[in-house]
């Protein structure tokens, strides 16, 4: 059977050249921090990956820290700028820290574990299609202020937030500012510099690298607290022997993904809103959720009424087609997808949600194949839902 | 990860007594729209007292649809009074188990049998001699009265020893249930 993966927000396939890469990386097992030719070579590595990621968000390799995920990389901003015996005066003073009611749970869960140790965590609202309402920050944000964190792109919509607008409003008031880009970073261009931004967040395996390895964008005269201690790795930041061969592979990933952003942009932008144009168009009671944001071109979260998210991902996956929901029966919670409800979504919508993410493979065959497979699928549960006998009774 | 059986996704994908059953005796329904899940059930009963005929009709996850559909086949053909006592437990057997975070969907499925059968005797559910209390874990409050009979008012050890509250939402529907039936049984001096 042939299968079609539209699971791109969750992990992407290596690429072959990051592979390659990889293999080559792994011939070179010195430790970097060795003075003889084997650590030289390992060093060698690692600091041409951090140029490359250095180069392509304009940022200074010192800038650069290699962690071991996304989410490491969320925890060691949120964690190292506010903790108690913080280095970094700002966190340690002010007692107040603003995130998005959307962001990811690696930053959520952050932000919230700081409220036990007695900081303030203000949910920023966001509005009907996922982005942050400017005006509701504006009115958060005091003098109290350590720290903002605001995700770049939502992974569940694709909403696009006004980074360079906050960075604005921001700006001059010595108030911390990250996002996290893991969904964004290799997909649109970030220039930190133009951005004015403290902290980026970008993890390695949604951009055809190897999953493991993230990156902490650190501005230089920014202080934070290590999440692990020990040696001098990472400019004293992050211990522990480097992992050469993720992170040569991050490198290639990065500078892969850099060459033929504008295109696969165009590219899976244009199949994306063909493929909701069809969707909305053959589907009945299928609505695009977040469809008047600016979004990421290869997301797209569509609800389709009346019947269950779960049920219709393991429909599709009968069909050999991989998607993700945000309904709550997946993830075992009582609660569908808090960013869907931050969108002031009904809980009956949000549970019926799909979410579809293009990638380097996806093709117009593929989605072809997906709309006929979909278009089973809704029939054949909805055929089985209440609900929708009582909305084909009503109409 | 699969977290399903084989069994339960065939009953999934190939669902036995979909749809309604226009001559039918006693309907029960579930669950609602912003929980994810309904479940409608309705069964035939014929003169001797036996279900002749059962069908559903479901709003919900792939283990909601598969429940429903084994609790169709595991009632046709039984008398209504063995069948009212089909638990939640059985059909998460026969279904080739279910993770924990599903068991709910087996406890809606005996809930809307428990109704059908009320409706068919003309009886309301409240009436329900020993109503599912959590049903995230399926836990009666029999089994709940028993422990707190035995003299336990700590909500975290009758959660040790009967899984209530142990459940998909974390204990945030029956808590408040629990806490008043240890507040009925021991008065407010505790
Ligand atoms: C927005 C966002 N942030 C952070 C992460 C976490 O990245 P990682 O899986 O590398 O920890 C993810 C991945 O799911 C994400 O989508
Ligand atoms: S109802 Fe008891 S744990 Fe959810």
């Amino acid at each position: 059977m042939k299968r079609v993966y539209l699971d791109h927000n969750a992990t992407t396939p290596i690429h072959p050249e990051v592979k390659a890469a990889m293999i080559a990386a792994m011939e070179v097992f010195g430790n970097a921090s060795s003075h003889h030719s084997f650590g030289r070579e390992a060093h060698e590595l690692i600091e041409n990956a951090r140029k490359t990621v250095a180069d392509a968000l304009g940022a200074q390799p010192e800038e650069i820290i290699f962690t071991s995920c996304g989410s490491e990389s969320n925890n060691l901003v949120i964690k190292g700028v506010t903790c108690g015996n913080s280095v970094c005066k700002i966190g340690c003073e002010r007692s107040e820290v603003i995130i998005s009611a959307i962001e990811h749970p690696s930053v959520l869960n952050t932000a919230k574990c700081l409220q036990g140790e007695g900081k303030i965590v203000h949910l920023c609202p966001v509005n009907e299609n996922g982005v942050v309402k400017l005006d509701v920050l504006e009115s958060l944000i005091s003098d109290k202020t350590a720290l903002v964190s605001i995700m770049y792109a939502n992974n569940e919509t694709g909403a696009i937030q006004p980074i360079e607008e906050i960075a604005n409003m921001i700006s001059g008031r010595n108030i911390i500012f990250h996002t996290d880009a893991v969904q964004a970073f290799g997909k649109i261009p970030i220039n930190v510099k133009k951005l004015n931004l403290d902290f980026l967040s970008l993890s390695g395996h949604k951009i055809y690298g190897p999953k493991g390895v993230g990156v902490l964008y650190k501005k230089k005269l920014r202080k934070v607290c290590p999440l692990i201690h020990g040696g001098h790795h990472e400019f004293n930041l992050r211990a522990g022997t480097e992992n050469t061969v993720h992170i040569a592979g991050l490198g290639k990933a990065v500078e892969l993904c850099i060459a033929d952003m504008d295109s696969e942009w165009q590219r899976l932008g244009e199949l994306r809103n063909w493929f909701e144009a069809e969707v909305v168009h053959r589907i009945p009671d299928s609505i695009v959720n977040g469809a008047d944001a600016d979004r990421m071109a290869h997301t797209s979260n569509i609800s389709f009424r009346y019947i269950e998210g779960e049920s219709i991902l393991y429909d599709l996956d009968f069909d050999g087609i991989a998607v993700s929901t945000g309904s709550a029966c997946s993830s075992g919670s009582l609660e569908p997808s808090h960013v869907l409800l931050a969108m002031g979504m009904d809980h009956g919508r949000a549970h019926s949600s799909i979410r579809f993410s293009l990638g380097r493979s996806t093709t117009k065959e593929d989605l072809v194949c997906t709309l006929g497979a979909l278009e089973r699928t809704v029939t054949r549960l909805r055929n089985m839902s209440p609900l929708w006998k009582d909305r084909i009774k009503k109409a | 990860m699969n977290q399903y059986s084989e069994i339960l996704l065939d009953h999934f994908r190939n669902p036995r007594n979909v749809g309604d059953l226009p001559d039918a005796n006693g309907v029960g329904e579930v669950g609602n729209e912003a929980c994810g899940d309904i479940m409608k059930l309705y069964i035939k009963v014929n003169d001797e007292g036996i279900i002749e005929d059962a069908r559903f009709e479901t709003f919900g996850c792939a283990s909601a649809i598969a429940s429903s559909s084994i609790a169709t086949e595991m009632i046709i053909g039984k008398p209504v009074e063995e069948a009212i006592h089909l638990s939640n437990k059985a059909i998460a057997d026969a279904l080739g188990g279910m993770p924990k975070h599903k068991l709910h969907c087996s406890v809606l499925a005996v809930d809307a049998l428990a109704r059908a059968v009320a409706n068919y005797r003309g009886e309301t559910v409240e009436d329900a001699p020993d109503p599912v209390i959590c049903h995230c874990m399926g836990i009666k409050k029999s089994a709940i009265l028993d422990v707190i009979e035995h003299g336990i008012d700590d909500l975290d050890e009758i959660a040790a020893r009967t899984e209530a509250m142990t459940g998909a939402c974390g204990g945030e529907r029956c808590r408040p249930v629990i806490e008043k039936m240890v507040k009925d049984f021991f008065g407010d001096e505790k």
